[in-house]
């Protein structure tokens, strides 16, 4: 009996062993699974960032800091300006341009013209005559002038802004028209007589770029709003100025730097002003030249005749693009239905800006229109080409990246203008935009992905990246051009193919990163300023896509050390 | 498909010399007249270029796919449609690529041609060495077809994946491709002017063969007989040519003049058996054909392509070897032989597809044909037979062939004469 009992003891022993081994082996199972799963997202960029992520913050945040002090280039303004970033620094880009002089100076600003005109000390000299030369170094001299235009702005922004303004008149600012960062010796006598467009929509870039003015954010330390609220005022005088909008009730029409599209810059500089019905459509690009006689300020703003020349260059699609993109972007700031948090700027009476500000950058819309219909792109064979007048071949990958944001900006600014305050025509008109800028758009994208989007093992492994010319787009200029199909993807056209490319690029992005960061790799794959700044703009953008991380395990990781790297250089710059 | 019936009203027209007797040429003043019925086998299937034997629907039959529409083979709106998905592809050439993720179902077809042909030839014995004869065919046509779409339509996801980077012009011809169906080819098909396809049928006169001919006998070492025999044969282009607006039509002429020259040889062995050797060449002539010119090869070609073009066509050549035996009244004989129309070439002044027309034009035929008759002349001559007169069974079938029908058939002819002085 002991015997059997033992035997069926043992059976059952036997299968409790069975059950606990089976019951051990599931558990271990999973565990092997999931170790298997962390084993797997610790692989290629997660892994490097994980074993050295702190050293690769260091190195990025040590880019952006030796950025600022070398040479401003046009591409690290450019990606600057379109991050949400650097709040300290570009306050500090700011004053450095307050007190830069411009190629058009504040004595034949028109805005200014019209104060000195008006001023009666001023008017008490003419009246005088002959004694004019003598009071006027007694009572108007330029330092007199400059000091009350510098009053009158400073009044005018501590009006508008809540809080007021720490601007004052000791310090040094102009009212210019046209600075250049390269001029950066504050009050440098001249001169500056030429500017180029290309650097200009820089800077506006940066002006208008800049959030803490329009959406509340409090100024950086040791500042506030009055630097943002001057550039500003000084972009749109610009703007003003450059179309010829500013008109005497004598009919004297200062500035007006547009061109013909129809006949080019052989046909001289001229006005421009959109609301006319014969205004046809006119650009302004290049570079343009000043001439003026060496005079004060009194004799200049009374009588100077200010002479412009344009050099005649072939119109370029990167800088239109951006020009076109600049102005999306301050439509999309001025317009009321944004105007919110800002809305203290457009007050009535006592408002920096004219209510009808936002106007002003649709008088980019026809230009736009002409160069992209009769220019840039030759619609029978789809091409897009480098410059309005077609010679010079196709358009590279960064004017097209440059472009597809212009387009898109615009297609989703003008999908609703109920806002705008437009009468029924300008409104018909601006309605039939948007279809057309979408077909612009999906011709540009198709382009970027047909010419500009390969698999490539120039890395050893196949990736999708995206090429210009023969080889590897650079790093700064494939994480722009992500960046910027990820926004038209989320905004004006959606694409499940779009998505597709995305991911592949990105993934592809995310193994050049590996290969630069484990091995200190080629010149292609180092990361630059700019670059940093718009790796961080696509990464960042990704996370609008759902269950992103399932699909890119390494997102998350580069997110948090490119976060590091911003924060960490923000502390450093601290005013 | 048109040209590929064509040649079997063109073989109706070969004449047989077996009628005249062993000389080969009519007394004077004395006339034959023959009717002659031929009938086709049913067509379903052809010799391609490389000699197989493929449906005769190959031609409609179309595989949608993404390669195949660059390439035209859907037509022009298909290869516009397949070129601008292809736009979004780095290249398009990579397995991976959406255009070649692009399918957009087969098209199939049942063809099926029934033909036939009453010939009826007239002779007369102008002189002792001269015959002159001409030969009149009515042909009977019928043709079915049945479309057959089928298979995976995928140009709803293709949309759906492009969203909204297709361009509306895009989404349009996704939409349209989308409800691709039978329905929706034949009235495609019908749209663009033609015919429908599922059954058509015409009966009408082919082309006029006049000719004349010659002929010596020449005794050679007992009991051997050498017999020759030239031909001039001038062929008038009266039959109806294939219309362009018809998918389906049957050439019941050439369309062109011709003129050909034959030579057959005849030695005439012991016991009444015979060989003879006939070869023939044949001088096409060019004519104007109204044709519509695809812009590359497709089948449907637009109304608006509809033009008056050249036709160049090649000559053609045949060799036949005969043998056979005749016994009281009885003959039978069998022979092999080859033909042969060289390739033909087609302009105009529409910027076109021209090599298309003239694909499959170049055919041969290597063939075999046997042949009963029972011949009552020489009894009639002996006064032992009423009225004299030939009737011949024969069948023919291709043995090899290369862009030709399947054309085997049987003929039955009848044969008898008259005095006309």
């Amino acid at each position: 009996m002991k015997s059997r009992g033992i035997k069926v003891v043992f059976p059952l022993i036997g299968a409790l062993s069975v059950a606990a081994c089976g019951d051990l082996s599931s558990r271990a199972a999973t565990a092997n699974r999931r170790n298997e799963a962390e084993q797997q997202a610790k692989t290629g960029l997660t892994q490097t960032l994980y074993s050295y992520g702190d050293e690769i913050v260091k190195r990025m945040a040590a880019e952006l800091v030796a950025a600022e002090s070398q040479d401003l280039s046009g591409e690290w303004l450019w990606s600057l300006a379109g991050c949400n970033c650097g709040s300290s620094y570009k306050s500090r880009l700011l004053k450095r341009l307050s007190g830069t002089r411009g190629v058009l100076p504040q004595a034949l600003v028109p805005d200014v013209r019209d104060q000195i005109r008006s001023n009666p000390e001023v008017n008490a000299l003419l009246e005088l005559g002959g004694f004019g030369e003598l009071l006027e170094s007694l009572f108007a001299n330029d330092e007199k002038i400059t000091g009350e235009i510098r009053k009158g702005i400073i009044a005018k922004i501590t009006q508008s802004l809540p809080g007021g303004t720490r601007l004052t008149a000791e310090a040094p600012f102009f009212f210019d028209g046209f600075p250049a960062f390269a001029n950066t010796s504050p009050a440098t006598p001249g001169p500056m007589r030429s500017f180029a467009l290309a650097e200009q929509v820089k800077r506006w870039h940066l002006v208008l770029g800049l959030d803490n003015l329009w959406q509340g954010v409090s100024a950086p330390a040791n500042d506030d709003h009055g630097l943002q609220a001057l550039a500003t005022m000084q972009l749109l005088m610009e703007w003003k100025y450059l179309f010829g909008l500013h008109k005497l009730g004598d009919g004297t029409t200062f500035g007006g730097l547009t061109i013909d599209v129809a006949v080019g810059s052989s046909g001289g500089l001229g006005p421009f002003d959109p609301r006319e019905e014969s205004a046809g459509a006119r650009y302004l690009a290049g570079s343009y030249t000043i001439e003026f006689p060496e005079s004060t300020m009194i004799d200049l703003a009374l009588n100077g005749e200010e002479r412009w020349t344009h050099a005649d260059d072939p119109v370029a699609l990167e800088e239109q693009a951006e020009i076109w993109y600049t102005a999306a972007i301050a439509f999309s700031r001025l317009r009321p239905a944004a105007r919110g948090k800002a809305a203290f700027l457009f007050a009535p009476g006592k408002g920096l800006l004219p209510d009808n500000a936002h106007l002003l950058p649709l008088a980019f819309l026809p230009g736009m229109k002409a160069l992209l219909n009769q220019g840039f792109i030759d619609r029978e064979t789809r091409r897009i080409f480098a410059f309005a007048s077609r010679q010079g071949g196709e358009a590279s990958l960064r004017p097209l990246v440059r472009l597809a944001a212009a387009l898109g900006k615009w297609s989703t600014e003008l999908q609703n203008i109920d806002d705008a305050g437009l009468d029924d025509t300008a409104k018909a008109r601006l309605n039939r935009a948007p279809p057309a800028l979408t077909e612009a758009s999906r011709l540009v994208v198709q382009t970027i992905l047909a010419r500009h989007v390969q698999t490539s093992s120039e890395g050893g492994e196949p990736a999708v990246v995206f090429v210009d010319g023969d080889h590897e787009a650079p790093m700064a200029l494939a994480a722009e051009s992500l960046a910027i199909l990820i926004r038209l993807d989320q905004s004006s056209l959606p694409s499940p193919l779009l998505r597709e490319a995305i991911i592949n690029l990105s993934e592809g992005l995310s193994q050049r990163l590996n290969q630069a960061w484990e091995r200190d790799g080629s010149e292609a794959n180092r990361l630059s300023a700019d670059g940093i700044l718009w790796l961080r703009a696509a990464i960042s953008a990704l996370a609008g896509y759902p269950a992103i991380d399932e699909t890119l395990p390494w997102r998350a990781a580069l997110t948090t050390a490119l976060d590091a790297v911003v924060t960490s250089w923000q502390e450093r710059t601290q005013l | 498909m048109s040209c590929r019936l064509a040649s079997l009203v063109f073989t109706v027209m070969t004449w047989s010399s077996v009628a005249f007797g062993q000389s080969g040429l009519l007394p004077r003043g004395i006339g034959l007249y023959q009717v002659s019925y031929r009938s086709f086998a049913d067509q379903s299937h052809r010799y391609d270029a490389q000699g197989e034997r493929v449906p005769l629907s190959d031609r409609l039959a179309k595989d949608f796919n993404g390669t195949a529409l660059l390439d035209g083979k859907g037509g022009a709106s298909l290869q516009r449609l397949a070129e601008e998905v292809s736009k979004f592809d780095s290249d398009p050439k990579a397995k991976d690529s959406l255009v070649n993720s692009m399918r957009l179902g087969r098209l199939d077809a049942d063809v099926k041609a029934k033909v036939n042909a009453t010939v009826l030839g007239l002779a007369y014995g102008l002189g002792p060495r001269w015959t002159l004869f001409t030969g009149v065919p009515y042909v009977v046509a019928d043709v079915k077809v049945k479309l057959r779409y089928q298979g995976e339509n995928n140009a709803a996801q293709i949309k759906e994946r492009l969203g909204e980077l297709a361009f509306e012009e895009l989404k349009a011809g996704l939409d349209q491709a989308a409800a691709m169906n039978t329905s929706a080819v034949s009235r495609a098909i019908t749209n663009e002017g033609y015919a429908p396809l599922e059954h058509w049928s015409k009966s009408g006169f082919g082309d006029v063969r006049i000719g004349a001919k010659t002929a010596f006998r020449q005794g050679l070492m007992r009991p051997l007989v050498y017999s020759g025999s030239l031909t001039t044969t001038l062929l008038l282009p009266t039959g109806a040519t294939e219309s362009p607006d018809v998918l389906t039509d049957v050439d019941f002429g050439t369309g062109y003049y011709s003129l050909a020259f034959g030579y057959e040889q005849v030695l005439h062995l012991p016991q009444n058996y015979h060989v003879g050797l006939n070869t023939s060449y044949s001088h096409n002539f060019n004519s104007k054909r109204t044709k519509r010119v695809p812009e590359t090869d497709e089948t449907i070609v637009t109304a608006e392509r509809k033009t008056t073009v050249t036709h160049n066509p090649g000559d053609d050549t045949a060799i036949e070897l005969q043998v056979g035996k005749q016994w009281r009244g009885i003959k039978v004989s069998t022979a092999i032989g080859q033909k042969r129309h060289y390739g033909d070439r087609f302009h105009g002044s529409l910027a076109g597809g021209y090599a298309a027309l003239a694909r499959h034009s170049d055919s041969e035929q290597a063939y075999h044909k046997a042949a009963i008759s029972y011949d009552t002349v020489r009894a009639y001559k002996n006064q032992r037979a009423l009225v004299p007169f030939i009737i011949e069974l024969s069948g023919y079938h291709p043995l090899v062939a290369r862009n030709a029908m399947d054309e085997r058939y049987i003929q039955l002819s009848l044969t008898s004469f008259f005095k006309a002085q």
